[in-house]
């Protein structure tokens, strides 16, 4: 029997019928899965809410930022932590608490582009991989190894400093590094899958490549890479932050947090708080979104023989 | 098994020519001119057109490549601007201090993470077990050089217990030249003074280097172990009255080091990219901090040397991280 999505129209004309709600596959396993796992254990909870808070910081903290993170206080400069500025002044008079709020944008922000860029040319090459077999498989994954066969800050490195200082070609460096763990990981899903029997049978009624690699195999194979994407962001993180502290991704005074840290190391001695606030957001970001990842890899791939 | 070393070195050759690729595709798409970098700001247009003709930049990009191999099979990795010397030069002065590093990291991370995870899984709830896991979560998190800097404050400024950088102190003289690696040079040619010197600059950085990596690790280790233990051999064993610290440690962590070595062979990558940062807070004189220094000032050929030099490093790790697994699991053949 045809097996299609219910759609919310159709599930409008269901509920008039028989008074009964009614909600697709899709979100009832959502639904379960932030009920059952990231909602149900504490440590995970504290991960979601950590990633959520962050996310909104990205979108509204300049707005919601206190001080001007970019026009400096004259009358405390290099002050401690107070009523007034929470977590104390930088050298210049900046406002480090409001710059923390505004930092958020630009290290999340660069994080999520590294991710997308590492995507879009890790999943395409991992399918096609998987899906043609043969040389093309070869190639493909020859050239993942030439690329893993760097340690990924050192590739970055050499990238971001050929492309120049600023966030831009940070993240097209460090996008470099991600992405053939994609690639490898969908190519791995693709071999497995390819194998199962709804996939024989959508091949052997007429399914093309494409048909077959959307609609049966992708959505299949998608948890473990939501899982990997999940505990990257925060890794992509800390990435930017560490090619910021090189000189290399945001370059002070950007509120980047890395670059703040690299801005303040004059002042370790003297104001720990300029060193200490953007270090400990930076933590707790990382932090945040490695334990949601356990939460989503715990919900989404049970029988994984994994220990909590 | 002669055949299988034989495989991945030919691999390990093919991988290099890739990333001998990368690189020099890399320094082709460097926005400044690398000729007049090299030349200096009162070179006359005839002198560069010399130089570039010298350095064979004149000549079409799939020559230039072979020159570039070439040159780099013969260890030839260019000028560095900023010494002014050959970079093979500065390499030779660097690659020690980030060995001796890399090394006591590893070391930190063997000694502390296997008993730690260890430990973990066979008294779960306990203190060991509490302490394992905040390390397990904290050390991922971390960033590297913030960790750097904040033991600094604390173990230098504040309780003035550790140095905060350098190989040794301000005015001490170094060992003689055996290794490099000042710890085991001062140690043969029985300067014990300057043994204890190094060590105590060690410490710190190699702490703050292999934490993220001590975190991963243990684990892992923990992981296996208890997958391990849960097997039915094990449960034989116990049947049998085997006392529990044999079967621990000869045939559960036998069994678990094997994904650990894996694990460990892919967190040297890790600790060579993390030694860019942690040498730069701790001014440790090794080719991490050579190549920051050398992104600052365009410097090139310093940059790309490093990479194909911690490429190199890695692929040799990696190599002798699977040949180890025939030595840890006797069934392993290759």
């Amino acid at each position: 029997m045809a097996h299609k999505m219910v759609t919310p129209a159709d599930a409008q004309i269901i509920q008039d019928d028989i008074g009964l709600p009614t909600i697709s596959r899709g979100q009832r396993f959502v639904h379960h899965t932030i009920t059952q796992n990231l909602l149900l254990r504490p440590v995970h909870l504290l991960g979601v809410v950590i990633v959520v808070a962050v996310t909104l910081l990205a979108f509204f903290g300049p707005v919601i930022a206190p001080h001007n993170p970019v026009i400096p206080d004259y009358t405390a400069m290099l002050a401690g932590p107070s009523a007034n500025h929470l977590f104390g002044t930088d050298p210049i008079g900046y406002d480090i608490f409001s710059r923390i709020l505004a930092g958020a944008r630009l290290s999340l922000g660069t994080a999520v582009s590294v991710l997308a860029i590492a995507l879009v040319i890790g999943l395409p090459l991992g399918a096609l991989s998987g899906m043609a077999g043969g040389w093309i498989d070869e190639v493909v994954m020859r050239v993942t190894d030439m690329f893993l066969a760097f340690p990924a800050l050192i590739l970055a490195l050499a990238i971001a400093a050929a492309l120049g200082p600023g966030l831009v070609s940070a993240a097209i460096a460090l996008s470099m590094a991600f992405w053939p763990w994609y690639a490898r990981l969908l190519r791995g899903q693709v071999l497995s899958l390819k194998n199962m029997d709804y996939v024989q049978a959508a091949t052997i009624i007429g399914t093309r490549p494409v048909g077959l690699m959307w609609r049966h195999i992708l959505p299949n194979a998608l948890s473990p890479i939501i899982v990997e994407l999940s505990m990257d962001v925060g890794y992509a993180v800390l990435a930017t932050a560490s090619l910021s502290f090189i000189g290399l991704g945001a370059q002070p005074p950007s509120p980047e947090w890395g670059a703040m840290i690299v801005a303040g190391r004059d002042y370790l001695r003297t104001a720990w708080w300029t060193e200490a606030f953007p270090g400990i957001a930076l933590t707790l970001t990382v932090l945040g979104f490695n334990l949601t990842g356990d939460g989503l890899r715990d919900a989404l791939d049970p029988r994984a023989a994994h220990i909590r | 098994m002669i055949r299988f070393v034989v495989r991945r070195l030919a691999f390990l050759v093919l991988v290099l020519l890739g990333i001998s690729l990368i690189t020099f595709v890399l320094s082709h798409i460097v926005p400044a001119d690398p000729v007049r970098l090299y030349a200096g700001p009162r070179a006359t247009p005839a002198t560069i057109r010399l130089i570039r003709h010298q350095l064979g930049f004149d000549q079409p990009l799939p020559q230039q490549y072979l020159l570039y191999l070439s040159n780099l099979l013969h260890g030839n990795f260019g000028y560095s601007l900023e010494s002014h010397r050959a970079v093979s030069a500065d390499l030779y002065d660097y690659l020690p201090a980030t060995i001796e590093l890399t090394l006591a990291a590893v070391v930190f991370i063997l000694v502390v993470g296997i008993p730690l995870g260890v430990l973990s899984a066979v008294l779960p709830g306990s203190i060991v077990d509490q302490v394992g896991r905040v390390i397990a979560t904290t050390g991922v998190a971390l960033p590297a050089f913030w960790l750097g800097l904040m033991a600094q404050l604390v173990f230098f400024d504040l309780l003035g217990w550790l140095p905060a950088g350098g190989r040794l102190n301000e005015s001490a003289n170094p060992p003689p030249h055996i290794t490099g690696l000042y710890t085991v040079d001062s140690l043969v040619s029985g300067q014990f003074a300057t043994f204890g010197q190094s060590l105590f600059h060690l410490l710190l950085p190699a702490v703050v280097l292999g934490y993220g990596s001590l975190a991963v690790l243990t684990r892992q280790i923990r992981a296996s172990m208890l997958d391990v233990m849960g097997q039915d051999y094990v449960r034989t064993a116990r049947g049998k009255g085997m006392p529990r610290r044999i079967i621990v440690i000869r045939h559960a962590l036998r069994n678990a080091l094997v994904p650990a070595t894996t694990v460990m062979g892919l967190q040297i990558g890790y600790l060579l990219g993390g030694a860019l940062l942690v040498e730069d807070v701790f001014s440790w004189p090794g080719i991490g901090r050579y190549a920051t220094l050398a992104t600052l000032t365009l410097d090139y050929n310093a940059i790309m040397a490093v990479t194909i030099v911690a490429a190199l490093m890695y692929g040799l790790v990696n190599l002798v991280v699977d040949l180890l697994y025939v030595v840890i699991d006797p069934r392993i053949v290759y």
